[in-house]
């Protein structure tokens, strides 16, 4: 009984380990999809099954987020674990493969892939490439289109617009009849400007025929395309709905000053507009976006790519895996898998192959489950010869993080014009559209969009030498350090980094430590001390002194975190000199200012409520355990948590609970932009800090308070003294140390606020982290974290983390100054 | 100064009582009837300021059980018209929440053990043992507690990669054992403990080991409350670290899975606020259950030197 007992256990035990060395054999390929769904997860799974039905081939599918996509393929590029292929953005492949993370389809796959390149359409291709280097494929297509009530047209006596100036004209019919145009998917976006900017050849910065750099900010032509496009994106509807389902919703309601008559939104929306209303079919219709009136037709492109990155061991089976995935079949698949997706998560993608859009597959678009999108589909073939794309430049992403940073303080100064014209008037903000469109204040539009056109003109005039700087070194610094590297890969890898150095040393002071306590007698007879003390001391030496050292030799050096670390290049002081240039981008002043504000306004107002709520508590009130309950209860919830609540409550639209609360008590006029605006983005983070940290405050305070005698108080009534009195004269110096730690701890959390910014300001809603419009809640750690784990510069992270640890260190010293003088004082 | 400063009593708490105590006995009914009366304003304003304090926590309650068709219509409603469990269905299908608790709760219950161990094990050295370089080991360590975590992220990183730790959970765990502020603590509360009974069990001929675990801890157990209540409480709310270390999802921490709620339910509010409800709520529960321990600790947190 016994023996068989263990020997089936043995059985069962071998038998893991077997199944277990057979999935290691087969080696199955690891492929990340970034996607919005878990439906996109199934999908790929579903397909990775017929794969390996085909083929032999494991593929196992990760799902991951829009939001913090690109830190996790950096971060397993630099960890050495990438996947073998994965799902990312346009942008990425290439500022992957120029350092050397992705696979150069061209050049490593030969004439294998060339066949396989001839099925996309050409104007796809060229943004995956760089130096000749082709990093990506494309994925599957997204472009803005014209959503149109054709019904509400008809009221008016409108057609639907082919050109610009015919959209403008729309516009202004629908606004002045009551309804709304809204500007949907790309709003605000930097990398949208191109549809409104290359039909006048102005793609901004882009390489030229004869190999030189040109960036076209300050051509008259680029900067009415931009202008246009903030008149279009910020003067009209206004600010955000929220939901794509209410905008939908808003779209096929029939109420006049209520509903939008025409919008521009996604090629995907389509379906979900049919299936939220079938009924109203027939009363909308959907065409391209309509063309400059002199200059050719572009549309915007949006997508996904694929990509197969350089760590991965199986190239040959990821090459087939993709090859399977840009099969009609599986493309095919994918279509109706995406279209008989529920409600919001059915859409319909643009596929970026020909093969599919040929006439003998006319029919499988003539399938019922296609029939919601049928209008998209039409759409769709129309835009597909003018999709097209550029070659990479080294700086771009610089270059555009400053441009987006000009659309960003456009915006806000767009709805200030907005709203200071309305309160002029005395009207809201669409009342006074309205009149602006039917002509009620002649004179002003065009006076609002010349202000707008001098500031823009003043904008780009200011930021163009910087982005040509920028440019510059990127391209320099690229070709000096970079290319070599990336050339000789494993050359850097077996070299030892500044990490081996400080490992080494910190090895070596642990030995002589240890030798010291066994040899010195003294010490020896102390040995069990050491050893109580050795945890602590240990993960100090190790995890702090070591980091330390190496990042205060990283902040010197230039050093992107995918190449090995004995890549990184000095280059002296130039991290800390940019970093304290006004005009950088990513100033460490901007940053400091934030923080500062931040603290000074967050820090007191904490304080003083928590005293005004700790004093209250304090008195003998019956039900203690719920009132404690009540205001106790933030000190256990999780930032992140609390931060999605806020996130919601601070909604710009007038549903946002804030908002209504506000209109309903007619303390505003206009829903307030609350997050999506510049000046007040930092504000609404400071009422989400104050609310979640007042908690801990009123408990420290309230033990302090009830610590003071009673008889004190006692005393002080016989005395005559009022509440006021007692407050100042007992209570407050009762609670000095409190008041202290408060301070400084307070101090301290704020300097390193993060996660509430991060939250606020999209987390994971929005492709890469941003912290807020402008940057307005860029305060010190959402910079080294941006720096460090977005932008992957380690140097520049490393030298700004100095900078607030010199910040830090000066405040605390000075605030124990303070505190030791006062003491001595006596007081 | 310090509530941690006599180990054996919780003078929080005991004021607490007295002042309980002292409120059943020295007012007659009459008196408490006016003395009520003359409250009723601190408890108007409480109520009041409670309310709005409360407002975020109802917001979260109430749009977590609504229907996406009632989010998608164009009103504000205070109340649900047609309760729903869908967004809890779609957040539990649509994510690995369940899988990230068991996750969180595996590391912050690692840092947890870790600091009950090592903190009280080092506090204990630091303020009952003499031995050469005590005093400026203990201030070295205090003076890395300067030192904000933020300084160290990105260096961390590149050491966790060095150690081949990224995407496993070392990285957030091994660093955070043995945290100075914990020791601190310790040394605080351990060097109230009387000489004496530390001296009587050596004569005895008790091991340093065994003298610790056998007496010194058992004297701890507020201390050990402390450390134990926050440093859980810490781990399981961290987010940084989670997101720079871990790659993959069926790794992911609460908060981590949380976070990416917006992303992946953009436009569903009500599934975002049924993922915050889930994360608050369990926590909400023990902090009614366990409020004066929890109280506690925050507050000897608070009350250095």
């Amino acid at each position: 009984m016994l023996p068989s007992l263990f020997q089936r256990k043995l059985k069962v035990l071998l038998c893991c380990l077997g199944i277990f060395s057979t999935q290691l054999q087969a080696r199955a390929l690891q492929f990340w999809a970034v996607g919005n769904g878990v439906e996109d997860s199934d999908m790929y799974r579903q397909l990775a099954k017929q794969f390996n039905a085909q083929s032999g081939i494991t593929v196992n599918v990760t799902p991951l987020s829009w939001g913090n996509f690109n830190q996790k393929y950096m971060t397993s590029m630099a960890a050495g674990l990438p996947p073998d292929a994965g799902v990312a953005n346009l942008g990425s492949p290439m500022e992957w493969g120029s350092v050397g993370g992705v696979v150069d389809f061209r050049g490593d796959f030969g004439t294998d892939f060339r066949e396989f390149e001839a099925g996309f359409f050409p104007g796809t291709l060229p943004q995956f490439s760089f130096r000749g280097h082709l990093y990506g494929i494309p994925t599957e297509l997204v472009t803005t289109m014209l959503y149109i009530r054709k019904d509400v047209f008809q009221k008016l006596g409108l057609k639907a617009p082919s050109t610009w100036s015919e959209l403008d004209n729309c516009i202004q019919k629908l606004e002045a009849a009551g309804y709304h145009f809204n500007f949907g998917w790309t709003r605000g976006e930097q990398w949208g400007l191109y549809a409104h900017t290359l039909p006048f050849g102005f793609p901004g910065l882009h390489r030229t025929a004869d190999g030189q750099t040109r960036l076209d900010w300050l051509e008259p032509a680029y900067q009415r395309g931009v202008l246009h496009a903030l008149d279009l994106w910020f003067l009209h509807d206004t600010f955000g709905d929220g939901s794509t389902d209410r905008v939908i919703g808003r779209f096929l309601a029939d109420q006049e000053d209520e509903s939008i008559a025409m919008m521009v939104e996604g090629n995907w929306v389509a379906g979900s507009i049919e299936k939220l209303a079938p009924e109203r079919s027939a009363d909308w219709e959907l065409v391209p976006w309509p063309r400059a009136d002199e200059g050719q037709a572009v549309n915007v492109m949006g997508g996904t790519s694929y990509v197969i990155f350089k760590g991965s061991p199986n190239k040959a089976e990821t090459l087939a895996w993709l090859r399977y995935l840009n099969s009609i079949e599986a493309q095919q698949f994918m279509m109706e898998h995406r279209i008989q997706r529920d409600g919001q998560a059915s859409v319909f993608n643009i596929p970026p192959l020909r093969e599919v859009w040929r006439p003998e597959h006319a029919a499988f678009w003539q399938r019922p489950e296609f029939r919601p999108v049928a209008k998209v589909i039409q759409a769709s073939q129309q835009v597909l010869e003018t999709f097209s794309s550029f070659e990479f430049v080294k700086g771009k992403p610089d270059v555009d993080h400053l441009e987006s940073k000009i659309l960003d303080r456009m915006g806000t100064f767009a709805n200030a014009e907005l709203t200071h014209h309305a309160e002029k008037h005395g009207l809201s903000r669409w009342k006074y559209i309205r009149g602006l469109a039917q002509g009620d204040f002649p004179g002003e539009r065009q006076a609002i969009l010349e202000a707008m056109r001098e500031r823009l003109a003043l904008e780009y005039q200011e930021q163009y030498p910087r982005a040509l700087e920028k440019v510059r070194y990127a391209q320099e610094n690229y070709d000096r350090d970079y290319a070599d590297v990336v050339e000789h890969l494993g050359v850097y890898a077996a070299k030892a980094s500044v990490l081996d150095y400080v490992k080494w040393g910190a090895l070596a002071l642990g030995v002589a430590l240890i030798l010291f306590v066994g040899l010195l007698p003294s010490l020896r007879r102390a040995t069990v001390s050491y050893v109580f003390v050795a945890t602590p001391l240990l993960i100090a030496l190790v995890f702090v002194l070591v980091p330390m050292l190496t990042s205060l030799y990283l902040s010197f050096t230039e050093y992107h975190s995918v190449l090995p670390l004995a890549s990184a290049k000095w280059v002296g002081l130039k991290h800390y000199l940019e970093s304290f240039q006004w005009n950088d981008p990513d100033n460490v002043l901007f940053s400091i200012s934030k923080t500062f504000f931040y603290v000074g306004i967050t820090v007191p107002l904490g304080i003083v409520l928590a005293l005004a709520f700790a004093a209250l508590l304090n008195n003998p009130l019956s039900g203690q355990r719920f009132w404690r309950f009540l205001y106790f209860s933030p000190l256990i919830t999780s930032a992140v948590s609390v931060s999605l609540i806020f996130t919601q409550l601070y909604r710009e639209s007038s549903l946002g609970w804030l908002n209504a609360a506000f209109l309903k008590l007619g303390w505003i006029q206009n829903p307030l932009l609350f997050l999506k605006d510049e000046s007040s983005f930092l504000y609404c983070v400071m009422g989400l800090a104050v609310w979640h940290g007042l908690a801990f405050t009123i408990l420290l305070f309230l033990a302090g308070l009830q610590q003071i005698p009673n008889q004190l108080y006692k005393a002080a009534e016989i005395d005559g003294a009022g509440w006021w009195q007692k407050f100042w004269h007992i209570s407050l110096p009762g609670i000095r140390p409190q008041l202290v730690f408060v301070t400084i701890m307070g101090m301290i959390g704020g300097f390193q606020v993060f996660e509430q910014i991060y939250m606020l300001g999209g987390g994971s809603g929005f492709a890469g982290s941003k912290f807020g419009p402008n940057d307005a809640g860029k305060t010190m750690v959402p910079l080294i974290y941006d720096l460090g784990f977005e932008q992957f510069k380690m140097g520049r992270a490393s030298a700004v983390a100095y900078v607030l640890f010199i910040l830090i260190l000066a405040f605390t010293v000075i605030q124990l100054r303070l505190l030791r003088s006062n003491r001595s004082d006596g007081v | 100064m310090s509530t941690l400063s006599e180990p054996q009593s919780d003078s929080y708490a005991k004021l607490q009582r007295d002042a309980e105590r002292e409120g059943k006995s020295l007012f007659k009914l009459s008196q408490r009837r006016l003395r009520f009366w003359k409250m009723s304003w601190v408890y108007l304003v409480l109520g009041g300021a409670a309310l709005l304090l409360a407002l975020p926590f109802y917001y979260m309650l109430v749009t977590a059980f609504k229907s996406t068709e009632e989010l998608a219509s164009f009103s504000v409603s205070l109340w649900i018209q047609h309760p729903s469990l869908e967004p809890l269905r779609q957040l539990l299908e649509g994510t690995i929440y369940l899988r990230s608790i068991g996750n969180s709760l595996l590391i912050s219950g690692a840092i947890t053990v870790g600091n009950l161990l090592f903190c009280p094990l080092a506090g204990y050295a630091f303020s009952k043992h003499r031995f050469p370089g005590r005093d400026k080991i203990f201030f070295i360590l205090l003076s890395t507690m300067m030192i904000p975590g933020a300084v160290l992220m990105v260096p961390n990183f590149l050491l966790a990669r060095d150690f081949g730790w990224i995407n496993t959970y070392f990285p957030l765990i091994i660093p955070s054992f043995g945290s100075v502020f914990f020791v601190f603590l310790s040394r605080q509360f351990i060097s109230k403990i009387p000489n004496d009974l530390i001296q009587a069990a050596r004569v005895d001929g008790c091991s340093e080991v065994r003298l610790f675990f056998q007496i010194v801890l058992p004297c701890c157990r507020p201390l050990l409350a402390s450390i134990g209540i926050l440093s859980f409480l810490g781990a399981w709310n961290s987010f940084i670290g989670p997101m720079i270390y871990l790659l993959d999802e069926s790794m992911y921490t609460t908060p981590l899975v949380i976070s990416m709620l917006q992303g992946r339910f953009s436009n569903l509010e009500n599934v975002q606020m049924a993922g915050s409800l889930l994360s608050i709520l369990p926590a909400l529960v023990l902090f009614f259950v366990f409020q004066k321990q929890i109280v506690n600790s925050f507050a000897s947190s608070g009350l250095k030197e």
